[in-house]
């Protein structure tokens, strides 16, 4: 498995302010970008795509710097899209062109010679599963060869950064997952620095190492996933008592915990949040203290969801 | 059986720093607007057409030989003509780029109209913009596919017709003679150029969809010198004429070439029969040099500018420049 070459931040922002009009789309943002495989998460309008197209130095900031790797945007940004491949959000394509041309002329105006972009481009889509489908008519294309496509253009110049844009828009599951996978075969045994945003918090977790959480233009939290995990969220505990939860319920929310019963019809199984700062052996001992008798006691990690919408609900209290 | 390594590889080669980012842009698109796909009857009426527009060129070209190398298969009467004519090769410049401009307009609303449009309708202003490539290599790149299709059908016959006079005259000072209109043929075409490109992305950038793009330009280069002809003749200014910009493209290749004293010449020189048959091809280019040069000459600056003000901002309102963030 090799790690991305380079430095260890590829993408560093502060104080960046970034305006429509009168409208902040981002607002005093500091925030890192390490190297390796980067999620970026937030609701709709919460900065993503005004991020990106700012690290691309499309969009210039109203105040504050940007550092893409080690060169400043969009100062260089001609510069720092050499070095850069993007996957926009939108189902986008040269239009009149096949599969193939599409995948060779985004080589050739990224500076490569016509021969070998027509090379390389055969090469990334054999890679992203593109068969003999890249000489039909862009047009004629399902949403998911768009995609394939889309990643291909955003790959055949061998980008150090791959900026991807909700990738799994529109595809069906089977396509999501080969898409997900190529993605991270990209990050993880490529050495390539991937930035994925998106909405889809599965798609976050199954491909990136780190995670930056926007809302409102405000970076909420950033930071590894598995730490921010354990440290958001903490962990749940699944018990399975012999007879009625009822009275260790009552005793865990009494001591501020927050316990339910996942399943209504079944009053022998509850579900309870680990305190921060507590082992999930506390929750143990409470339900031994009950009088109850524990059957069954799984410890469960929070899914990136749990720890989104916490981080979320809290304002940013937590913020890195 | 060989087996394929379907893995992702790394490319060591070197990107190009090149300064003339915009040349990719202009390859590939002149290569697929050749690659015809209209179908069979569409290919069929553009070849059709491609043929009967070169009529001209080939005139003149065949002219041309006629005068220098006097074939024996031709009637003496028709050679002695063409002697006769030989003095006034300069005027075959302006009337080829007359002739050829009535067939551009089709070309330019063909090949010209979906440029910026398809590219807005179907998003890809990101991609190109997400490259190693700034907006104005975008416009130039744009501008470059068009130009090089009008370039094709003005500026290239004439250089050429140029260069064939210059090589075929045996007298010993064919360059010196054939020097001074060199200049007048590429500063006309080259307005041409420019007027024409430019127009045409302007009305391109402001549509999604081609045949509305077209059929705008059409009207603005085919309809308007009838208007403000109207208009210059009821209020007796004829300088509102250089409005139209054909008008004015017409106007500027009489003045650089001088249409005027070679007239004058011709009424001179000329015996009578020739002078019959000069005068009604004179009458048609001093129509056009009835516009003060002057207006002409604003006039296209003034296309050309308005033109790409409308293509920048148009282009900078998409998507991905953001409509107003600061740049």
């Amino acid at each position: 498995m090799s790690e991305p070459a380079g430095a260890s931040t590829v993408f560093e922002t502060r104080g960046l302010t970034v305006r429509y009009g009168r409208n902040a789309a981002i607002q005093s943002l500091d925030a890192d970008g390490p190297a390796g495989s980067v999620g970026l998460l937030g609701p709709n309008g919460a900065g993503k795509s005004s991020l990106i197209k700012t690290i691309l130095g499309l969009l210039r900031p109203a105040a504050g710097t940007v550092s893409v790797l080690g060169r400043a945007v969009p100062r260089h940004a001609v510069e720092v899209r050499r070095r850069v491949g993007y996957m926009p959000e939108s189902a986008v394509a040269f239009p009149g062109m096949t599969g193939f041309e599409n995948v060779s002329y985004a080589g050739m105006i990224a500076g490569m010679p016509r021969g070998e972009a027509r090379r390389r481009a055969h090469e990334v889509l054999e890679y992203v599963g593109c068969g003999e489908e890249r000489y039909r008519h862009i047009e004629e294309y399902s949403q998911g060869m768009r995609q394939r496509i889309k990643l291909a253009s955003a790959l055949v110049h061998d980008p150090e950064l791959l900026l991807l844009d909700e990738p799994t828009n529109g595809l069906d599951p089977g396509g999501r997952s080969e898409i997900l996978e190529l993605i991270r075969d990209l990050g993880h045994q490529k050495g390539i620095h991937v930035l994925l945003s998106s909405h889809l918090l599965d798609d976050v977790e199954a491909v990136c190492d780190h995670v930056l959480v926007l809302a409102r233009g405000e970076l909420r939290v950033a930071g590894p996933i598995a730490e921010l995990k354990q440290r958001f969220a903490g962990e749940r505990v699944r018990l399975t008592m012999e007879g009625s939860a009822a009275r260790f319920l009552e005793l865990a929310r009494a001591q501020g915990m927050e316990a339910l019963l996942p399943d209504p019809l079944d009053p022998s199984d509850c579900l309870v949040k680990v305190p921060a700062g507590a082992a999930p052996s506390s929750v143990l001992k409470l339900a031994l203290q009950s009088g109850a008798r524990v059957r069954r006691f799984v410890p469960r990690r929070a899914s990136l969801e749990e720890v989104f919408l916490d981080t979320l609900d809290d304002g940013g209290a937590g913020a890195a | 059986m060989p087996v394929y390594d379907r893995s992702y590889r790394r490319w060591d080669g070197e990107l190009s720093r090149r300064t003339l980012r915009f040349v990719p842009i202009v390859t590939m698109g002149v290569r697929n607007a050749l690659a015809t796909k209209g179908g069979w009857f569409f290919t069929l009426l553009l070849r059709a057409f491609m043929v009967v527009s070169i009529v001209p060129t080939l005139l003149l070209f065949f002219a041309n030989y006629a005068l220098v190398y006097k074939p024996g298969f031709l009637p003496r009467d028709f050679l002695d003509f063409l002697d006769v004519l030989k003095p006034f090769r300069a005027i075959q410049h302006p009337l080829l780029t007359r002739f050829n401009i009535s067939f551009l307009a089709v070309y330019t609303m063909l090949f010209g109209s979906g440029l910026i449009a398809k590219d807005r309708a179907s998003g890809a202003l990101p991609l190109y913009l997400s490259r190693p490539l700034t907006l104005t290599d975008y416009v130039l790149g744009k501008v470059g596919i068009i130009g090089w299709f009008i370039a094709a059908f003005t500026l290239a016959p004439n250089l050429l017709l140029w260069i064939f006079g210059v090589a075929a005259d045996d007298s010993g000072h064919a360059l010196r003679d054939a020097l001074p209109s060199l200049g007048p043929i590429v500063a006309q075409n080259l307005t041409v150029i420019a007027v024409y490109s430019l127009t045409i992305l302007a009305v391109s950038s402001l549509c999604r969809r081609p045949m509305f793009a077209g059929l705008i330009w059409f009207a603005v280069v085919v309809l308007l010198p009838s208007f403000t002809a109207v208009i210059a003749t009821r209020l007796g200014l004829v300088s509102l004429r250089a409005i139209a910009p054909n008008e004015a493209l017409y106007g500027i290749g009489h003045h650089l070439f001088d249409v005027a004293e070679l007239s004058e010449q011709a009424n001179q020189q000329a015996s009578a029969p020739t002078q019959l048959v000069l005068r009604p091809i004179f009458e048609v280019l001093e129509e056009f040099g009835r516009t003060p040069p002057g207006w002409c000459w604003l006039s296209a600056a003034a296309w050309c500018t308005l033109s790409l003000a409308i293509v920048l901002v148009m282009l900078r309102r998409q998507d991905v420049a953001g409509d107003s963030a600061r740049r």
